[in-house]
């Protein structure tokens, strides 16, 4: 079996290729989750930023619904319950586009993904500690 | 191309157009499964891997381009386009070129090409939205993109196989 794919030369190169990138990818994961800043859930904020410009910041700790509004008269419904930040509703059309903002899920002070992105409408939504001034924290 | 296109070619190249663009729609009805923008399987990238290997690269870029034009025309929205667009036109380079060295399956070809359509989506998003934070989302799409990439390359290697004596 093994010496059937050695003699292969392109399955082994396609091979090479394929665990190549997964190291890649492993490793930029774990640089990821060791060097970004740990987030206080009590101090953490909710930024909301429209083409790369920060409009508006919210405290994750107050619970709220926020309109946000995007590029081109887009809108985004922002939910801030129980120390999660989700996107409830947007006015870009769901249908066609990938993943809607809708369906990224709900931030959290320790989530995997600080981020939501809504691509139509140019708005991001990501949370970063207290004391972070931009707070791109990527 | 400088001689003009026959009718077998012109047939050959619709038809392909057609089913790749059947495959977007399919696509587009695959409901979201990760939270994450951008990790599709890219059904369509069966077409146009098929085009590089059984008709060559002219034909990989015409088929793939016709197919985001048309179906961001009739399935999604033109603020999809420019990412659809500068991810396809990555993924066919990258492709185009390591085909020519020839080290890899279509395999290879297509992980390549799942991978840098990615890439070339991202950093479009990241010049249209003016900030860098959405690169995060590479890493994931660096595994999607790879097991997509493996799973369309499969799909492509066997058609080419057994569909080229036909054209």
């Amino acid at each position: 079996m093994l010496k059937k794919i050695l003699e292969n030369k392109k399955l082994c190169s396609d091979i090479i290729l394929i665990a190549v990138l997964l190291i890649v990818g492993l490793s930029a994961f774990i640089v990821y989750l060791t060097t970004r800043d740990n987030i206080d859930p009590n101090e953490a904020h909710v930024v909301v930023s429209v083409d790369g410009k920060e409009v508006a910041r919210y405290p994750l700790s107050v619970d709220g619904v926020y309109i946000i509004k995007g590029y081109n008269g887009g809108r985004n419904t922002l939910v801030i319950s129980n120390g999660e930040a989700y996107i409830s509703d947007a006015s870009c059309p769901k249908e066609g586009s990938d993943v809607p903002c809708t369906k990224q899920g709900r931030l959290t002070a320790d989530g995997m993904l600080r981020i939501i992105t809504c691509l139509p409408n140019r708005v991001t939504v990501h949370i970063v500690g207290g004391d972070t001034e931009g707070g791109l924290d990527i | 191309m400088k001689k003009k296109l026959s009718t077998k070619q012109l047939v050959t190249i619709s038809a392909l157009v057609a089913v790749a663009m059947i495959l977007s729609y399919v696509e587009s009805m695959i409901p979201a499964f990760v939270a994450v923008p951008g990790v599709k399987v890219g059904l369509s990238n069966i077409a146009t891997v098929f085009a590089l290997y059984a008709l060559g690269w002219p034909y990989a870029i015409g088929i793939s381009v016709v197919r985001v034009f048309l179906s961001s025309l009739l399935f999604g929205n033109f603020v999809g386009m420019i990412y659809s667009l500068s991810g396809a036109a990555l993924a066919l380079v990258s492709m185009i070129l390591l085909k020519k060295l020839d080290i890899f399956s279509t395999v290879g070809i297509s992980v390549v090409g799942g991978v840098c359509h990615n890439i070339g989506q991202i950093i479009a998003a990241c010049i249209v939205m003016e900030t860098a934070a959405i690169a995060v989302y590479i890493i994931p799409l660096l595994f999607s993109g790879t097991i997509a990439g493996v799973v369309i390359g499969l799909i492509a290697g066997n058609l080419v196989e057994r569909v080229k004596k036909y054209i």
